[in-house]
């Protein structure tokens, strides 16, 4: 969760742009955390230490580690739980922006100080969802909406599934409230019961077909139906079936944590698709999430 | 009743679905699969081709998976309804049994789910 918020947060300050960031998550997902950015994440070293050990490596032939323990700026311990978290998700975005040339070692210092002094989640093992929680509130200004609990948890379940079922390659972009939203194409299902609500995803071409192609693969445990399905080439009933499924899928697990949690019964309807169509955002609000794809728009209103 | 021999209706409005479990059903060796893509064509599916066990969505359009069970069950007291949902709360659980579902089972469906289901039928 942590790269979905702090993402957010570079392109609400205007420190990269929303292209800057869509190529770097492409490019996260083939990056590798480096000692200097885990190091800096940490705390453990200054940009300007980094810059320092890196000119050092230019002149002998050691690993960065070696040299900054030489250098007096990490213990052995430091390297070897620095290079333990080397897959560590907090970081990559950090380090794609850094290799693309975005922001240079002390700017990402900078700004990833900034934002773990003002966010309440800071990706380390004490931020829980309380955290989360209270991040999302401040994100969408929800502090005085009275269904501000029903939405940040329909949000932050939303969030986890998406980085569970379909890629961690997506930040925070915005919102809409209280106006039209153009769709191209969108499919939606209402939550019944103990209270009413409105579900939807709507995107582009690229959105409904990374979308589909990444749920039918990960939601196939078998490895020849995975293989078979690949990506898909363009938005047909299959498509949107797999992408109707994923909302299906959101909003069941919503419905049993709303049962467990709330003692709230839920059921669903079946999910219906429209091409080329307006929705109002009446209520609630649309969720826009910058993929490595292209954009996504979640829509939840309650009725 | 040999899992080869068995004729198995799936009925689920989503296409993905009904794909995933005919690949599953076939991997597991059944038979013969069959589907119908809402409630209504389910019921008329099961009179028509008596299958031997029924996989069910519970949401699906024109008529509810559970109205469908119900149906079934009046037609056939001994069918074998395996309900299917991504709504896994007691009290779905609860309705789907008191309508004479004979397992329930979450969404995503896993291998291991159509395993435990023939293990139920094989007793």
């Amino acid at each position: 969760m942590f790269t979905q918020l702090f993402g957010h947060f570079l392109l609400n300050r205007n420190i990269i742009t929303a292209e800057q960031l869509r190529v770097a998550l492409e490019a996260k997902n083939i990056t590798k955390a480096r000692l200097g950015a885990l190091a800096i994440e940490a705390g453990l070293m200054t940009a300007s230490q980094v810059d320092l050990v890196h000119e050092e490596q230019k002149r002998v032939d050691k690993r960065i580690g070696d040299i900054a323990i030489a250098m007096g700026f990490l213990t052995e311990q430091d390297v070897e739980e620095l290079l333990a978290k080397q897959k560590n998700a907090n970081v990559l975005l950090g380090q794609a922006l850094i290799d693309l040339g975005y922001l240079t070692n002390k700017q990402f210092e900078d700004v990833i100080n900034e934002y773990k002094e003002i966010a309440s989640f800071k990706g380390d093992s004490a931020s829980g969802d309380k955290a989360l929680a209270k991040d999302i509130t401040t994100i969408f200004d929800l502090e005085y909406d009275p269904d501000k609990d029903f939405y940040v948890d329909y949000i932050l379940l939303l969030t986890k599934n998406l980085i569970r079922f379909i890629g961690d390659d997506f930040v925070i972009a915005g919102c809409t409230k209280k106006s039209d939203l153009e769709c191209e194409y969108i499919t939606s299902q209402e939550l019944t019961g103990d209270m009413t609500a409105y579900s939807a995803i709507a995107g582009g071409d690229a959105a409904f077909i990374n979308i589909a192609s990444r749920y039918a693969v990960d939601s196939s445990d078998d490895e020849d139906t995975a293989e078979e399905y690949g990506l898909f080439d363009a938005v047909d009933e299959f498509v949107e079936a797999c992408v109707g499924e994923f909302l299906n899928l959101q909003n069941g697990l919503f419905a049993v944590n709303m049962s467990n949690n709330s003692n709230v019964e839920l059921d669903l309807t079946p999910q219906t698709v429209e091409r080329s169509t307006k929705v109002n955002i009446s209520s609630g609000l649309a969720v826009t999430l910058q993929f490595s794809f292209g954009k996504v728009d979640f829509i939840i209103m309650r009725k | 009743m040999k899992i080869s021999e068995l004729k198995v209706l799936v009925c689920d409005d989503s296409i993905l679905i009904r794909k995933k479990m005919n690949d599953l059903l076939k991997k597991a060796g059944v038979a013969e699969v069959i589907e119908a893509n809402d409630g209504m064509q389910s019921v008329e599916m099961y009179k028509e081709h008596k299958p031997d066990i029924v996989f069910m969505d519970i949401v699906m359009p024109l008529k509810t998976g559970l109205d469908a069970l119900k149906e079934i069950k009046a037609f056939d007291a001994d069918a074998k309804v395996v309900m299917v949902s991504t709504i896994g709360t007691q009290a779905h659980l609860v309705d789907a049994i008191k309508a004479g579902a004979f397992e329930f089972l979450q969404k995503p469906i896993k291998a291991e789910d159509i395993v435990k289901v023939f293990d139920k039928i094989k007793g």
